[in-house]
Order: structure tokens, then sequence, then C-alpha cells
């Protein structure tokens, strides 16, 4: 060790003249002191604290509230009733959230998505929620509304209704049935005479959707043009020739705007929904730097 | 000279009179937050109730409405709750959370199937309906509300509490569920259209999943407990009228 005489025979005490050699003693120094400040504080130190918890949290981890709405939520889902609570029920409940909070805290430092699927897409699900509960705060006006009842009026109508009989009979025996059931004789009769049957395809009145599954898309067709009443002109078919004779037929009807307007104003934000989305994802994508390697390109 | 003195004590006295009114504010708020909101009364009260009309108009009325009975969203005046029983604790989660929001606390349990569809639901598989039988729950609806049994009641009986599903919402009894916001069916009051047989038709075969805005991390958790108290005492003012 330099004795103090030593120094100042080196002249390192003289702060009038410049010294190489303090300089770096003296930066070196500094910097040791530094490290070791930067080093206490990463492993020892608390962080910064607040005085004060606000009004609106139940306590601050971190300078980060913890919010007494979401406290009140947590004291629900444990089955407590919040206005008989125990004083120590209600300290657990924010126990656990501190806990919570300084483990959601830390996650953030380990930056566990880069390693947990589990997290990654608990991630990208938060972030499209996010987009998603954007687009549903901007409530739309009334003109918007009908704006977009007027650009979409086919789905809102009601489905239709069908109820017919689907009758098969040999090949070449069609045409019979049908002029027959035209000039007004009864299915039942025309079935016996021609060796006909009837498919039981259709079960009394159905929806367009379970007539379409049900007669096929051929026969489906043929029996959407029918009116009350009407025979169809024969349908060849693998199984027979298929003559349809519609007993009630109920097209779909178009709903007033008044009556539907739930129903709009709910697809109208799902497609603002799905805009807000995709914007998010364009926007991300734009302002990211993704360089590809060349066997993906 | 002068008039620097009377700036300087203007200035003063104004500084004066903001901490102070920031101040009183600050314990307004304190005093309305540090207690369960179901158990606010008094002065906090009071104040969350004249700064709650405010947040109403400008988040709120576009959907229920100026005076909250309702328009594209339910009534809030009539105390019929789908979410809770209308405690101001209740009013508060769904104003935070938000209904089928997209959020991870969004009440979110149950829609109403569309039973004139191939797939009446997306959450799980249930059988579509067909006309007649949707016919036959209406007229058990009907039956429900005003006790005039028919065979058509009771074959729609059949279906309500078995194949179509419908109990396991609104419960054996029609009574809905607080719990996942299934309306009472017996009651007389329609979150969607005019309760005729028609309206209700409708509702069965084209199914409905309203939603609302969760408003946590767009309104701070004050303005929240506001607009909560201020639509429980909607619902009170009608109360108090009818009781009258």
């Amino acid at each position: 060790m330099m004795r103090l005489s030593q120094l100042r025979a080196a002249g390192w005490l003289d702060v009038r003249h410049s010294q190489p050699g303090r300089a770096f003693a003296l930066s070196a120094v500094g910097c040791l002191v530094g490290l070791g400040i930067a080093g206490t504080a990463l492993f020892q130190t608390k962080a910064t604290s607040t005085m004060f918890v606000p009004a609106d949290a139940v306590a601050v981890v971190n300078q980060q509230p913890i919010s007494r709405i979401d406290y009140s939520a947590q004291v629900r889902a444990l089955g407590l009733d919040p206005l008989h609570a125990s004083r120590a029920e209600r300290r657990r409940v924010v126990e656990d959230m501190i806990r919570e909070e300084l483990f959601v805290q830390r996650g953030k430092e380990l930056d566990v998505a880069l390693v947990d699927p589990e997290v990654r897409t608990a991630m990208v699900r938060a972030v499209e929620a996010q987009a998603a509960a954007n687009a549903l705060t901007s409530a739309p006006d009334m003109p918007q509304l009908r704006a977009f009842y007027a650009a979409h009026r086919a789905r809102y109508a009601g489905e239709g209704t069908m109820q017919l009989r689907d009758l098969v009979f040999p090949p070449a025996s069609g045409a019979h049935a049908r002029d027959a059931l035209r000039g007004g004789e009864p299915p039942q009769v025309v079935l016996a005479r021609l060796q006909g049957r009837d498919s039981g395809r259709l079960d009394g009145e159905e929806f367009y959707f379970a007539a379409r599954i049900h007669l096929g898309e051929p026969l489906f067709a043929v029996a959407q043009r029918l009116k009350d009443g009407q025979v169809s002109d024969p349908v060849t078919l693998a199984d027979g020739e298929h003559v349809l004779v519609m007993e009630v037929q109920r097209p779909p009807r178009q709903i007033a705007f008044e009556a539907a307007r739930v129903r709009v104003l709910s697809d109208l934000q799902a497609e603002a929904v799905a805009r807000f989305q995709a914007a998010e994802a364009a926007f991300l994508r734009r302002r990211a730097s993704v360089q590809l390697a060349p066997d993906v390109r | 000279m002068e008039v620097w003195r009377t700036a300087a004590a203007v200035t003063v006295v104004l500084a004066a009179v903001g901490a102070a009114l920031v101040w009183n504010t600050q314990r307004s708020q304190a005093a309305l937050m540090r207690v369960d909101p179901d158990a606010t009364v008094g002065a906090a009260r009071q104040y969350a109730v004249a700064h709650g009309r405010g947040v109403f108009a400008d988040r709120c009325a576009a959907c229920h409405g100026r005076d909250g009975r309702g328009g594209l969203g339910p009534n809030l005046t009539d105390r019929d709750w789908l979410y809770g029983t209308g405690r101001a604790g209740d009013i508060e989660q769904v104003v935070a959370y938000g209904i089928r929001s997209y959020g991870p606390r969004s009440f979110d349990q149950a829609d109403m199937p569309a039973y004139a569809s191939a797939r009446p639901y997306a959450r799980y598989p249930i059988p579509s309906l067909k006309p007649p039988e949707i016919a036959d729950v209406v007229a058990y609806l009907a039956y429900l509300r005003k006790g005039a049994p028919t065979p058509a009641a009771v074959r729609g009986g059949a279906i309500f509490q078995n194949r179509g599903g419908c109990y396991d919402c609104h419960g054996t009894d029609g009574r809905g569920d607080p719990a996942i916001g299934t309306p009472n069916l017996t009651d007389n009051i329609w979150l969607h259209g005019d309760g005729s047989d028609a309206a209700i038709y409708q509702t069965i075969a084209q199914g409905s999943a309203g939603r609302m805005p969760a408003f946590a991390g767009r309104l701070s958790d004050v303005r929240i407990r506001e607009v909560a108290l201020y639509v429980q005492s909607l619902s009170a003012q009608t109360a108090e009228a009818g009781e009258k």
C-alpha cells in the first residue's frame, strides 16, 4: 500500500497538476463503487415505494396498484359475501393477490413467455381480446345500425319452413304420377296404383335448413320453388323418380329493423371486432422487423 | 408594488382554494372506495350518484337510453336484473368486466341457442327444434306466466324440461339464473321483443347473445363505482315510485 507521503512525493495530492496515474486510479475506484451500488440495488434493495395507497387500490406492490374492483371480484370468486367477509378472510384475499402480483412481476423480469407456450398463448389471446374490447366500447348510433341492416337485409330474415310429401316411383312412372297428382288424384291412391312409396325424408313441417339436409340439394332446390298445393316434375335419383307434393310453404320473411336491431348491433360489433383485430395484427407486423431464413422465404 | 402584493395574494388564495378542492375530492373518493359498494350510504352515496350520472350519460346512454329505460340494451330501471340481484357490488362487477366482452373476467357463461339452425349452440351439441316444437315451447312459456295448461303447453313442457335443454339455463321452474345471466321467463319482463308469442318464437328460433363492453382499464375504479351506484339508484327510484 502506498503511504500518504509517497502519494505526496509522486505529486498525486497536488490537484494543480494533472496526473495520469491518479486519473486512472480514481476512475477505477469510481467504477468499483458504481458496480457495488448497482449490485446491491439489483439483489437486495426494494423497488421505490409510494407513501400512500390510492383510494381505488387495496395495496400497491412495487408501485403497481391492486384494484379494489379486482379485489372485490376475488372475494366473490371465493364464495365470500363481500359485506360480511371477516377481516381475516379479506386479509387472506389481499395476501393472495399480492403474491400473484409479485409472481407476475417476476414473470415479466424472467420473460417467461420466451419459454412457456401456455404463457405465449395466453398473451396472444389477451392482446386479441384487448383489440376486441376496444371495438365494443365504440357504440354505434341508430343511423349506423340502420345502414348496416339495409346493407345486409338477407341476414335478417326468419328461417323459412316447408311441409311436403316426397313420393318415389319406379323408373318411367314419374310423369304418370305427376299428371295424376296434378289432376287431383289423392297421393295414397297414386302411390298404390303406380307402386310408389313415400320416402319419409320429411317428417311434418321443417325449417329450410333441416329440409335441405333431409331432402338433399337437388330435391330441396325443386321444393323451394313450389307453392302450396303444387306438384313438382319428376326428379330422377338413384332410388327412383321423386315427385314432390308441397303442402305448406312459408318462405323466409324479412324481420323489421325494430325487431332485429339487437341482432344488427351484435353483427355490427362482430364485424368491428374482426376489423380491429386485423388492424392490430397489421400494425404489429408493419412496425416489426422480421427477417426470414432463406429456406422459408 | 401594491399591484404585485395583490397579485401574490390572489395567487395564494387561488392555490389554496384549488388545493382544498383537490383534497376534498380525494377525501370523497377515498370515503367512497374504502367501503363495500353495498355498504355505501349518506354523503358518499350522494357524491357517487351525482358523479355517476355524467359517466352514465357519456358511456352507457347510447345503449341503455338517457333515462336508463333501455333501447339497444336492457331497461335498468325495472328492478329485474339478469346478472346478480341488483346489489351495487353486482352491478359494479358487470360494469367493470362486461358481458361477452372478450375479456377473461367477462360474464360469458351462456348464450340463448338459435333452435332454428343446424347447430343451435356453439358451446356444446343440443338438438335443433322443428317449427311446431318451438310453437309448443312458446305455449309452455305462456302457461308458466298465465297458468292455463293446454295440450301444446304440455308438449312444450316436455321439450323445455328434456330434449330442448332449456331447463339447463332457465331452471326447471323457468325463473332463470342470475349467476349466468339467464332471464326469468315467468315474470312478463322481456329482454327482446314485446313479449308476444311471435317475438318469443323468434327469440327461440334465432337465439340471442347481447354484449356489453368492459370498462375496467377504460374508466377508473372510482368512476366504475360511481356509475354502479347511479344505476342502482335508477332502480331504487322506480321502486319508490311504485311504493307510492
